[in-house]
């Protein structure tokens, strides 16, 4: 199909294709501009989002409104937009003016039958407005373009294929996460508060009694960096899940290497932020100062890679599922206690100036942290199929 | 035979030879063999749970082995016996995992004189205990079977990778306390000792084989 080979390596065809259903595939927290911007780096096709958005009326006021704002039609017109940038070699629509106002319905049909390639097909159930004959004989008679990532040859070697990693994906799915949370304020506005709450919670059921705080600091903040951290997970997966857009992701072109690296890096730097927050709060409330600054610094890099990186793999694996919320837990929770032993006795070695243990365990952290990342790469491509 | 239900012949006659086993088993651990009198560290009676608690404890690690290798099998040859047998290999696994815990936890209270220990090796069983949970928890989350299959597998790997990383993390986290971990399981046992061991081993095992064998059959 498209003068790719669906047996030897589906994915090369994945660019080609656009789809637009029911779901449109859109983040809610992130305007218009900057859906139809990530989806069509995604798909390596800059240069034609203006000419798309404006095709569609959308390069006015509304590109700067967050597409949880708009109205159904004015969503579907953005879902159109990103499809239009993307250009992709073959459409499939599924009710395309589905809550389309009459205008709305004209600006698509103007859209579709701007001048375009050649070898193009659509297909939908509704072509009387897509002007049908043109797109379709186009199709069988003109040489196609190139694909955009032919550089994938076909029948390689998949382990191969995963030792190039793609770190522009990562880059920009990473940079997509930290812009949702630019805009929705998850992060700030309730991840930091709950950490800081754990540590309260903790003291009462200790007893304020300063010693004992103290002495646990390291353990009660490791806690809470894993309560914290399942709540960052679930949140990183939450808006990856609604709308369509695990479908879109599939088909956007990104290396699932790179998705799995820039999520686990957007979750890795929640978990930093809210590291600094808590090592705060420790300090001032348990009244316990870390001896060893560079221990504490390299075990708790190394714990949160280690943590970031297994919760993307786990996330995914139950982001797909109802019940993803109650089984998140109860899977990824016992992965990590070997993170949880690490980290809170590299922290106890550096609080009680001991490092020579410490170091041990933070040796240990790297190692689980560079295991998970390896497994994330490996992994994340057949459970983003799954999910 | 009922002709929905998923008995076959060879099931039936295992079942029927282990119960009879059982049955004898019993017979030879709580009264023809003798109590544990010999040393300083006799265990007197206490030994007799012995004879439960190893095979179990054998038969629990090798549900969880089958269940990784069925697992790669699976994702290798993607063939539904595959997935069965890691499927009913991880349900009896973990019916056997308790009762190696409940066992060993009854065999520490009267020892050690208290219900649980963090021992290294308690402590990363009731781990991969709560591991093998998720997967099952897993599995009744999915509903399509192909999809299931392959992410429980993969779950199932993942986890596998991670034993060693749990094994050698609560080993190091319970040597830098304590200065040496507990077991005391004396190697050189007379006669009706061994072999009420080595039949309740062989017992233990069969009685996975007989739950854990999928049915319908077969595998590939």
């Amino acid at each position: 199909m498209l003068e790719v080979d669906l047996v030897a390596d589906p994915r090369p065809v994945h660019p080609l294709v656009g789809l637009l259903g029911h779901a449109t595939g859109l983040y809610d927290d992130l305007t218009v501009a900057e859906n139809v911007r990530f989806w069509t780096r995604a798909g390596a096709r800059g240069p034609a989002m203006p000419a798309a958005m404006a095709r569609l009326g959308l390069d006015g006021r509304l590109a700067s409104v967050p597409v949880a704002r708009l109205s159904a039609g004015q969503r579907r017109r953005a879902a159109l937009a990103v499809m239009v940038a993307r250009r992709p070699r073959l459409w499939l629509l599924d009710e395309p003016h589905a809550s389309s106002t009459k205008p709305a319905e004209t600006w698509s049909t103007g859209s579709w039958s701007m001048p375009s390639p050649p070898g193009r097909r659509c297909c939908s159930h509704r072509t009387s407005s897509i002007e049908p004959r043109r797109w379709r004989t186009a199709a069988c008679t003109s040489p196609a373009e190139p694909p955009p990532q032919s550089r994938e040859a076909p029948g390689r070697c998949p382990l191969a294929d995963r030792a190039r990693l793609d770190p522009a994906a990562a880059r920009l799915v990473a940079g997509k996460d930290l812009r949702l949370e630019w805009r929705s304020r998850v992060a700030v506005s309730q991840l930091l508060p709950f950490a800081l709450l754990v540590l309260v919670l903790f003291a009462f059921a200790l007893d304020p009694d300063r010693s004992v705080l103290r002495d646990a600091a390291p353990g009660l903040f490791w806690l809470a960096v894993l309560f914290s951290t399942l709540l960052a997970i679930q949140r990183a997966f939450a808006v990856e899940t609604v709308d369509g857009i695990v479908d879109a992701l599939r088909i956007s072109g990104l290396d699932p290497a790179g998705i799995f690296l820039g999520k686990a890096a957007g979750i890795a730097l929640h978990l930093l932020v809210v590291e600094v927050a808590l090592g705060v709060g420790v300090t001032v409330m348990y009244g316990a100062s870390p001896s060893g600054p560079l221990l504490v610094v390299a075990s708790a890099v190394a714990a949160t890679v280690g943590l970031a990186a297994a919760g993307a793999i786990y996330g995914v694996l139950a982001a797909g599922l109802r019940v993803r919320d109650t089984l998140l837990p109860i899977l990824w929770l016992p992965v990590v206690a070997p993170l949880l032993i690490g980290a809170t006795q590299a922290f106890d070695a550096a609080y009680e100036q001991t490092s020579g243990a410490g170091w041990r365990w933070c040796g240990l952290l790297a190692a689980f942290a560079l295991l998970y990342a390896a497994i994330g790469i490996f992994a994340f491509e057949p459970l983003l199929e799954e999910s | 035979m009922h002709p929905d239900g998923t008995a076959s012949h060879g099931s039936r006659v295992l079942g029927s030879i282990l119960l009879v086993a059982t049955a004898v088993f019993l017979v030879v651990a709580l009264v023809a063999s003798p109590p544990d009198d010999a040393g300083r560290d006799a265990m007197g009676d206490m030994v007799r749970i012995m004879y439960v608690h190893v095979p179990v404890a054998i038969a629990c690690y090798t549900a969880f082995l089958v269940t990784a290798l069925a697992s790669a099998m699976y994702l290798w040859k993607r063939t539904e016996g595959w997935d069965c047998l890691a499927a009913s290999s991880a349900e009896v696994g973990v019916v056997f995992t308790a009762l190696t815990l409940a066992t060993g936890s009854i065999w520490g209270h009267i020892a050690w004189g208290t219900w649980w220990e963090w021992d290294p090796r308690l402590t990363s069983t009731s781990l991969m205990f709560v591991m093998y949970v998720g997967y099952l928890a897993l599995r009744r989350a999915v509903i399509d079977p192909t999809s299931r299959a392959k992410q429980a597998a993969i779950l199932r790997l993942i986890s596998f990778v991670n034993v060693p990383v749990v094994h050698y993390s609560v080993d190091w986290w319970r040597s830098l306390h304590q200065t040496a971990t507990i077991s005391r399981f004396d190697p050189t046992i007379d006669g009706l000792k061994l072999f009420a061991l080595l039949f309740g081993m062989v017992l233990a095992l069969l009685l996975y084989v007989a739950d854990a064998a999928p049915l319908p059959p077969p595998v590939g």
